[in-house]
């Protein structure tokens, strides 16, 4: 018999072949930490070869998705019709305080002669795989360099920060998320009008670490990206404070944390510098 | 030996893998809720696990390996974590197969969940060392 003969592998041979393997495998750990650029590469080809695989092999979880979203859609609509009612009331009054606010904004930026933080380039893509684990959040679009896709680009939703570029293949591009135990991003809780760094915690919500004064923080204060880093603008929206328990400041974030649909990249033109301010500004020559 | 004989045997000893390959293709899919993907994270696991022990012949070590080193490529994570786990999960299948053989399902499954249970200390050892930070689970 075939198999039998096969299956009869001798314990040695066995226990060989294991330990070979298991050395391959702390070699790739030791590969990526000592070169963690080629291993980027290495994943991001990987990924650019089976996208077309992986979106055929998401087609399931988005028809479970969207059977359970019509469904549920029924049961929400008569909640939400009721909500909508109330915040159109709510809006209506912080809409006319908004243009108060945009015509004194205009005139101090004109005052200052402030430089926008604007969009250069932005590129709407389709989220095709998502890692979510305790361990891991990323999610993979199907938009890469060829599209304009570039290393730190910012990722969001229609709500808010979701993540941002890590690695960029031809065709398709990682997004680290920021529930990603290794994502950090520098924000400003803006009531308390202090700086924090948000950190990704795997499955549970994000935390804002440094926060100087905790005592000031409360539940329900708007977390913004503070501009510092490099990497985002400032004022994007990134969630609000949710908790503050042993001195862990929890937060909800605004763009979703799971089935992520279709997102922005977004490239924005970043005040290093603040625009200096002259009194009598030199004629260009 | 004929050539439907001989596709129809390909397709029979490619089953197990292309299995399993399917399996970590759906770790990535958008599940629409979060235990919806924690139950795809644990299903190549289980499925390395079933063929281990019931056709131990048609599904080599090297299989294991090489479907948790492309769940690394694909997750993003560190190359060479998941391909340990599987590996040793394998490895410690295959060495105690004849003791597992011809048991109760509800014992198979019994062994899986301490399989899984195992893989994912060890993935959470592995990243916390690595991250230089004890992950919460």
């Amino acid at each position: 018999m075939r198999s039998k003969n096969l299956f009869l592998t001798p314990a040695w041979a066995r226990t060989s072949r294991g330990l070979v393997l298991i050395g391959v495998s702390l070699g790739l750990i030791l590969f990526n930490i000592l070169f963690p650029q080629p291993a980027a590469v290495l994943r991001s080809r990987l990924v650019d070869l089976l996208a077309p695989v992986i979106h055929v092999a998401a087609k399931p979880a988005e028809l479970l998705a969207s059977a359970g979203g019509s469904w549920g859609e029924l049961v929400r609509l008569r909640e939400e019709n009721a909500q909508l009612h109330d915040e159109i009331t709510k809006l209506k009054a912080w809409a006319e305080a908004a243009r108060q606010y945009e015509q004194e904004n205009r005139g101090l930026k004109g005052l200052l002669k402030y430089k926008d933080e604007s969009v250069l380039s932005f590129i709407t893509a389709r989220v095709i795989g998502e890692s979510s684990g305790a361990f891991s959040n990323s999610a993979i679009v199907t938009a890469g360099t060829r599209d304009g896709v570039e290393a730190d680009m910012v990722a969001l939703d229609e709500n808010g920060v979701v993540g941002r570029v890590i690695e960029p293949g031809d065709w398709s591009a990682r997004i680290l998320l920021l529930q990603d135990p290794n994502f950090r991003l520098p924000v400003t809780i803006e009531e308390a009008n202090q700086h924090a760094i948000l950190a990704g915690q795997g499955r549970a919500d994000p935390q804002l670490l440094f926060v100087t004064q905790e005592a000031e923080i409360k539940p329900g204060m708007r977390v913004v990206t503070s501009g510092q880093g490099g990497i985002f603008p400032s004022n994007l929206p990134v969630g609000v404070v949710k908790d503050i328990q042993d001195h862990q400041i929890t937060l909800q974030p605004f763009g979703r944390t799971d089935r992520l649909d279709m997102i922005r990249l977004a490239r924005y033109q970043l005040n290093t510098a603040p625009a200096p301010v002259s009194p009598n500004p030199a004629p260009r020559p | 030996m004929s050539l439907a004989t001989q596709i129809d045997r390909t397709l029979q000893a490619s089953l197990p893998v292309a299995w399993c390959f399917i399996l970590v293709l759906f770790t990535l899919a958008p599940w629409p809720s979060p235990v919806l993907h924690t139950l795809a994270d644990a299903l190549p696991l289980m499925m390395i696990c079933y063929w281990t022990v019931q056709r131990p012949e048609a599904f080599p070590m090297r299989w294991a390996f090489l479907l948790g080193f492309l769940q690394d490529m694909l997750s993003g994570q560190f190359l060479g974590v998941t391909a340990l786990s599987y590996l040793l999960a394998d490895f410690s299948l295959r060495s105690q197969r004849n003791s597992l053989l011809h048991q109760p399902f509800f014992f198979n499954w019994l062994i899986y969940a301490l399989v899984l249970a195992g893989a994912n200390i060890l993935q959470w050892l592995l990243f916390s060392l690595l991250g230089g930070v004890m992950l919460d689970v």
